[in-house]
């Protein structure tokens, strides 16, 4: 599995070089016509990239995730270099939290507060930007008016503690990504306590999903008593990110099961998609029969329809509201860099670790190994 | 000194450069002036293969000059990277993310495994041992890992997770444990020093292989001058994500230098006589002191050391963007490298320039080649500038 991956980028890295040429050349058009993909943040290759640039001219280094607001303003989590960027009125990109330097994510003004390795940007039903400062163990919130950054929960150390009591006194490990439910819950995918923890609107924590041991159990159960299982130690990549649903049904990305697990209302958990083998069978089939090799994200478009990053399959998979599995982006089990305007099916993804929608319905993926964010744009 | 000319650099310089690169400037080796080595001062990775002043460096904290090559840690990008005989960038441990080595764990056991399928997690340090082979310090990954330069292989040679363990017995088994260790030196007997930054102590691997604390209290302090180093307290940042500090020098004399960073001071310790004591640095941080006593220069931070070949001992004194050297006859310390501005607040990086005139931004590591070049790896700019230091007077 991993030499063929590394061969594959080695001749995607190679065809990159030849395909830019020179440095100044203008950016290539974006047609921007249906199903086709552009590059939209990021160069292709890893980097720092300069403040007040073309996103596009804007290198990122292992971008993780972005999310849109409801106005359409982007947060790109620009992991390796430890910020989160976004996109101005004038289309530049900036750095919007983090001074790039590694730090104990403290409170106070968001560009000189240092993170270490932000994964995950969601919208508060009060418009507040809420971070997953993921190797801070810290879940913050970022008002874009004052600029200030205050830490909703987490205390910087990595561990498990604080259920039944106020989410601030909290200690989490890991925190991956939030997703907030219809009542104005907030879900935090705490990634190596191996569970999900839920703040209710009085700001409680309790646990949501899991036993916090790691492992695959449960399915047709309460979710207190199932087993989930995402990457622990030392050497856990991000894993296991999540979206809601308008009924409150949860979506999660179980990484290390190879499986995407669903929550319904009511707590029962069940499996939606992935057989557990992490391999790349089952297009159009039940997803249920599909496999998936460790997706680390998944996002919910308008119409119900589940789009999954397949990360070690680099690919994008679509589960349909009949619950049949496709690929939306990529060519699974071949990594690789595309080129502009190439058809999603056709194109090829390396890694990706997230997916995200626009306000307009176009999908967004992180094509992490790449460096880059692509749009999809919609049908 | 003495110096042959560098063949592989002029050859360098003349090598046209693709459209995608920047036209390539000479930076003419002179008496006293200092020029980029490696990196373009733009922090990311290009990739392998390439001419070094043409590749990416990101945050490079050091360099290492040993018998199988010239080998940079290049920090942000989590890669240790050789020199290759065509002056190009080749990495010969890490892969393309951050990680913990190899996800089947093969590589806990000797010979171990390809070295570019072992994912570090900011590797900080690499020594050289007494038959040719490599130990990396890895540091936020908690580990020393051999590296074979032959076989490209790499193994765990002790630690595991942060935790501190093992003093009193054999050094590598599956027992040791460091806590974010940054530096290691070794001695003539095959002895070697690691530097266990969170443990706030100095530990001692033995020519027998055994373990030791030889330094340190364990507790962050400042305290034991004049007295045991066993009872003496060290500062070394801590907590869940510090950025790297503390590295030591070993003279000939076998006396081991410490930079003991948040004292701002430089440290040494005499084994001998079982003592300890200041030799840079009044405690406070600052800049000041050019000129006159060690122990009245005000320094800031301060990062790595080297014995020069003139018998002076180097310090990159980091937060003054400043190299250092200090005397140990005379006992004072002069700057040989660095204007003292911040060279990453400076519109255009400095190249060729005279050592004094260069700004650095925030130097962490320094190095001598065996032709007595210095090595800055100048860390915040993404370069390691070469510096000839003839002549060099404040």
């Amino acid at each position: 599995m991993k030499n063929p991956t590394t061969i594959a980028t080695v001749i995607a890295a190679l065809g990159a070089g030849l395909l830019l040429g020179g440095c100044e050349e203008e950016l290539e058009g974006c047609s921007k016509a249906p199903g086709t993909i552009c590059r939209y943040f990021g160069t292709g290759e890893a980097g720092l990239g300069d403040e007040d640039l073309d996103p596009r001219k804007t290198e990122l280094y292992l971008p993780q995730d972005l999310t849109f607001t409801p106005d359409g303003v982007p947060y790109v989590l620009d992991w390796n270099n430890h910020r989160v960027r976004s996109i101005d009125d004038d289309g530049l990109a900036h750095t919007v939290i983090g001074t790039g330097y590694l730090g104990d994510a403290q409170d106070g003004d968001a560009v000189g507060t240092a993170l270490n390795h932000p994964t995950h940007i969601s919208i508060a039903p009060d418009g507040g930007i809420i971070i997953a400062a993921w190797h801070n163990s810290k879940v913050m919130r970022y008002d874009a008016g004052s600029g200030e950054l205050t830490t909703l929960c987490g205390n910087g150390m990595r561990s498990y503690a604080g259920d039944g009591g106020p989410a601030k006194d909290a200690v989490l490990d890991l925190p991956v990504a939030t997703a907030w439910g219809p009542d104005g819950s907030m879900y935090i995918a705490d990634q190596a306590n191996q569970r999900i923890r839920r703040v209710d609107p009085q700001s409680m924590i309790d646990t949501y999903v899991g036993t916090g041991t790691a492992g695959f159990a449960g399915d047709g159960g309460p979710a207190t008593e199932a087993q989930i299982n995402l990457p622990g130690g030392q050497a856990a990549p991000p894993a296991g990110r999540l979206d809601i649903d308008k009924s409150g049904t949860i979506f999660f990305a179980d990484s290390a099961n190879h499986r995407i697990r669903k929550i319904d209302a009511s707590g029962t958990i069940t499996t939606y998609a992935g057989d557990g083998k992490p391999t790349w069978n089952g297009d159009g089939g039940p997803a249920t029969a599909a496999s998936l090799s460790r997706p680390s994200d998944v996002a919910l478009d308008a119409d119900g329809n589940l789009f999954i990053a397949d990360t070690d399959n680099a690919c994008v998979r679509k589960v349909d509201t009949k619950g049949n599995i496709t690929t939306a982006v990529g060519i699974c089990g071949s990594p690789g860099l595309g080129k502009e305007n190439e058809v999603a099916t056709e194109t090829l993804i390396d890694r990706p670790y997230g997916v995200s929608f626009d306000p307009d319905g176009n999908l967004y993926v992180a094509d992490t190994h790449n460096h880059q964010i692509l749009v999809v744009w919609a049908e | 000194m003495t110096r042959r000319l560098n063949f592989i650099g002029a050859a360098a310089i003349a090598v046209t450069t693709s459209a995608c690169e920047e036209a390539e400037h000479a930076c003419a080796d002179a008496d006293g002036i200092s020029c980029i080595w490696a990196g373009t001062g733009k922090a990311g990775f290009n990739g392998d293969g390439k001419e070094l002043r043409s590749s990416k460096l990101y945050w490079p904290v050091d360099v290492t000059f040993a018998e199988s090559g010239a080998y940079v840690l290049d920090w942000n990008n989590h890669k240790v990277r050789r020199v290759e005989d065509d002056n190009t960038f080749e990495t010969v441990i890490g892969t393309d993310f951050v990680g913990d080595g190899d996800p089947l764990k093969a590589d806990l056991m000797a010979p171990g495994v390809p070295g570019d399928t072992v994912a570090l997690n900011h590797p900080t340090n690499f020594v050289e041992l007494g038959d040719g082979t490599m130990m990396l310090i890895a540091w936020h990954n908690h580990k020393l890992r051999h590296f074979d330069p032959k076989s490209g292989l790499t193994y765990v040679a002790c630690g595991r997770g942060a935790g501190f363990d093992g003093d009193g017995m054999p050094a590598f088994t599956d027992v040791t444990r460091f806590s974010q260790p940054s530096s290691a030196v070794v001695a003539p007997d095959g002895a070697m020093f690691v530097l266990d930054q969170r443990n706030q102590r100095i530990r001692k691997i033995g020519a027998d292989g055994i373990i030791d604390t030889v330094v340190g209290d364990g507790m962050p302090g400042f305290a034991g001058d004049g007295g045991d180093p066993l009872m003496a307290q060290v500062n070394f940042p801590t907590g869940p994500n510090p950025q790297p500090n503390g590295t030591m020098a070993l003279d000939g004399d076998g006396r081991l230098y410490f930079a003991d960073s948040l004292n701002h001071r430089i440290r040494r310790v005499d084994f001998a006589q079982q003592t300890i004591e200041t030799v840079i640095g009044t405690g406070e941080a600052g800049f000041g002191g050019d000129g006159g006593p060690g122990s009245a220069a005000a320094i800031a931070n301060p990062r790595d050391l080297a014995i020069g070949p003139d018998g002076r001992l180097y310090f990159a004194d980091e937060m003054n963007h400043r190299v250092r050297a200090f005397d140990p006859d005379s006992g004072t310390v002069e700057t040989v490298v660095g204007s003292g501005e911040d060279g990453a607040k400076a519109k255009e990086l400095d190249d060729g320039l005279e050592a004094l005139q260069t700004a650095l931004s925030r130097p962490t590591g320094i190095t001598f080649d065996p032709d007595g070049y210095l090595y800055v790896s100048d860390t915040n700019n993404h370069v390691v500038r070469r510096v000839n230091l003839e002549g060099v007077t404040p």
